[in-house]
């Protein structure tokens, strides 16, 4: 069970394609903790997810809720907060890293495309903050995953984009497209074009030996692998989100969204409302009825759907379409790394071990 | 196929190849224990991986009830054939000869990028697929997914070479300098369609294919903006692969190739004319695109004719009363 903890509606930017509602509320410790108690109550093991806003305006209570934690044990938790970078120092990663608390930072990769979106109140791009807070982070946790959106109006920098992550350093690329914004017909173009030149150099990467993760290929590449993983998004099952306020929501874009409450801290998690919109997220969409891709597509993330569709029952065009481009061109490029016989692809994508013998080789040599 | 209807609905994918390589409960012991080359000087990853990766898979498999618990031989590393997928394909076909047919329609080639003017459009794999399958139950004829054959001569790729053996990188660039052939070697290929009985398959070169089936040195290796394709030469050359199989009953293999159609200027601008408005580029270039993919279809549509036509010349009743 994961919890996402929405510690503060309040952010320090004001990027351009923020789905969250900012505002000035801040969730108490208490909360917290009470949230905390009543999901993973029978749990062996759980994730606490610190969110916002920006969490680290939080940064006090991210590690007062995580010393409280460590005193419950033996119930195993691990941490993650996802920042935006500003407030990333080297004390606060010495801080995390006493924690044992991951890191994910929001970068759009190049600067250019950064600060098209992610800008403060007056409009002023925040790359120097982010790029800096890469710096920092990679040197104390070489595994942070950097999480990229890419916008119709920055997706001539998408593959540059991730190259450039990674020749900063990064290992985890974490690409969302914004399937919210406006794609005309010349940015879908331009988005399938960028995907085959981040192909081409996925394909180059492995033919080097190059440890990466890119998640919109290796995201797709494990649903052929591993059959039935990936393709459900277990809305509200494996994850709750909590407002500031202590209300219970079923995943990060449904908060604040009226209708979709699964109870409230103190009162309890309504277990029975929570199972109908799970299995009413399961169900199979009528228009993806036949489709060879069920199973491996992502049709029912209910973030994706409500967000773009308003409702969990449909799916956004540009997504099918999007899928049905993606699918095939991930397909070929695993065709050929397989063909090959590359043994990082193989390693990487058929050994469970893969994480810990990467880990130790980084450690040996 | 208009692309109205590509872009502003949720069309489910009707026929997708099943990947060219394995799922988990497919995959071989001898592909696991191959170690990355920068694993191999840290003795503790080469001696214990190989061991654990066998053994996690499979506890990694108990909870997983649509994966087989006992993970079948390894197969022949063979480019662009991996083994059949164990949940829809059938027994492979063995001891089969050759009636292979490239159809031609659209003369498949063109180019992309920085100066290439009025660039083609591409048919992709899954919508031709469709359409072949779409054309032949017109004619009462179902198709599945291929089984794989064996005995098809392919070029062998330069990597293929190199891993074999990394001195041969010398005997590429000279073969390269002097223009000699490529060299060919029988393997296994999986066709993208075909009859349950397996008396008739079907190819469809798209542009992934054609990179296997031509090997330019011109082209190999080196980095432009320009990017140019011949779907129908690597068409003809499928055929030459095909046709080296030379024992068995005989099967009808059909090859076709993505057109790469170019809409005509004057249909382009009677369309545009038709809307009553002045279109901005974008719009204009939508309205082309739209013209080359029914263009596309329409030629992919008079390949298939031009292959029952020829069927039916040959006096192959079976195949046009299928």
């Amino acid at each position: 069970m994961h919890l996402t903890l929405h510690l503060t509606d309040r952010c320090n930017l004001a990027c351009r394609y923020c789905y969250a509602r900012h505002g000035t509320s801040d969730m108490s410790v208490e909360t917290a903790l009470c949230a905390i108690e009543e999901c993973t109550a029978g749990e062996s093991n759980a994730g606490i997810i610190f969110f916002g806003g920006e969490p680290l305006l939080r940064m006090d209570a991210i590690f007062e809720i995580i010393d409280e934690c460590e005193r419950r044990r033996p119930l195993a938790f691990h941490y993650k907060v996802t920042t935006n970078g500003t407030l990333v120092t080297p004390e606060f990663l010495s801080r995390a890293r006493a924690r044992r608390l991951h890191v994910a930072l929001s970068c759009d990769g190049l600067p250019s495309a950064h600060d098209r979106h992610r800008v403060r109140e007056d409009g002023s791009g925040s790359s120097p903050e982010a790029l800096r807070a890469l710096g920092l982070l990679l040197a104390d946790q070489p595994y942070a995953p950097v999480m990229m959106t890419v916008n119709h109006d920055t997706v001539e920098d998408y593959a540059d984009g991730v190259a450039y992550l990674c020749s900063c350093g990064a290992k985890y690329v974490i690409s969302t497209v914004n399937f919210q914004a406006d794609w005309d017909e010349a940015a879908r173009r331009r988005l399938w074009k960028e995907y085959k030149r981040l192909a081409d150099w996925y394909l180059d990467a492995y033919r080097r030996e190059e440890k990466i993760y890119f998640a919109a290929f290796d995201k797709r590449i494990a649903t052929r692998i591993w059959p039935g993983r990936g393709a459900s998004c277990q809305l509200g099952r494996r994850q709750v989100s909590v407002a500031p306020d202590g209300t219970y929501y079923p995943c990060v874009q449904f908060v604040g969204r009226a209708g979709y409450e699964l109870g409230r801290v103190g009162q309890g998690l309504d277990v029975t409302r929570r199972t109908c919109m799970f299995e009413r997220n399961e169900r199979a969409k009528p228009l993806c009825a036949g489709c060879a891709l069920e199973g491996r597509c992502n049709n029912r993330c209910g973030c994706l759907n409500i967000s773009t569709m308003g409702t969990l029952d449909e799916v956004p065009p540009f997504f099918c379409e999007h899928e049905r481009f993606l699918f095939p061109l991930v397909d070929r490029l695993a065709e050929r790394l397989y063909a090959e016989r590359n043994a990082l692809f193989l390693q990487r994508h058929y050994n469970p071990a893969f994480p810990i013998a990467s880990i130790l080789e980084d450690i040996l040599t | 196929m208009m692309a109205k209807a590509m872009n502003d609905e949720v069309r489910p994918l009707r026929k997708y190849k099943t990947p060219r390589y394995p799922t988990i409960s497919e995959i071989g012991e001898a592909d696991l224990s191959r170690i990355p080359a920068r694993w191999s000087g840290v003795r503790v990853l080469t001696s214990t991986l190989g061991a654990v990766a066998m053994s996690l898979k499979s506890l990694a498999m108990d909870g997983d009830a649509e994966s087989p618990k006992t993970p079948p031989a390894p197969t022949a590393v063979v480019p662009n054939a991996a083994k059949p997928s164990a949940e829809k394909r059938e027994a492979p076909v063995t001891d089969v000869c050759p009636l292979p047919l490239a159809a031609l329609a659209g003369n498949g080639a063109g180019a992309f990028g920085c100066v290439a003017m009025n660039p083609p459009v591409m048919l992709p794999e899954a919508e031709a697929l469709e359409i072949i399958e779409r054309e032949f139950k017109k004619r009462g004829i179902d198709l599945v997914d291929a089984p794989e054959i064996d005995g098809v001569e392919a070029p062998v790729s330069e990597l293929e070479e190199k891993q074999k053996n990394p001195h041969l990188v010398a005997n590429i660039l000279l073969r390269r300098k002097f223009g000699e052939e490529e060299i060919r070697k029988k393997r296994k290929w999986m066709l993208d369609l075909g009859t349950k009985d397996g008396s008739m398959m079907i190819e469809y070169i798209s542009d992934d294919d054609e990179r296997c089936w031509i090997r330019d040195p011109e082209r190999d290796g080196i980095y432009s903006s320009v990017s140019g394709y011949s779907m129908r030469r690597a068409a003809e050359l499928a055929v030459k692969g095909f046709s080296a199989r030379t024992e068995g009953r005989p099967v009808k293999i059909g090859v076709f190739y993505d057109p790469m159609a170019s809409a005509p200027k004057d249909v382009v601008e009677k369309r545009i004319k038709a809307t009553g408005r002045k279109l901005d580029w974008r719009e204009r270039s939508e309205i082309e695109d739209k013209c080359g993919r029914e263009l596309a279809e329409q030629k992919l549509v008079a390949q298939i004719e031009h292959f029952f036509d020829y069927m039916a010349r040959r006096n192959a009743p079976d195949a046009a009363s299928h």
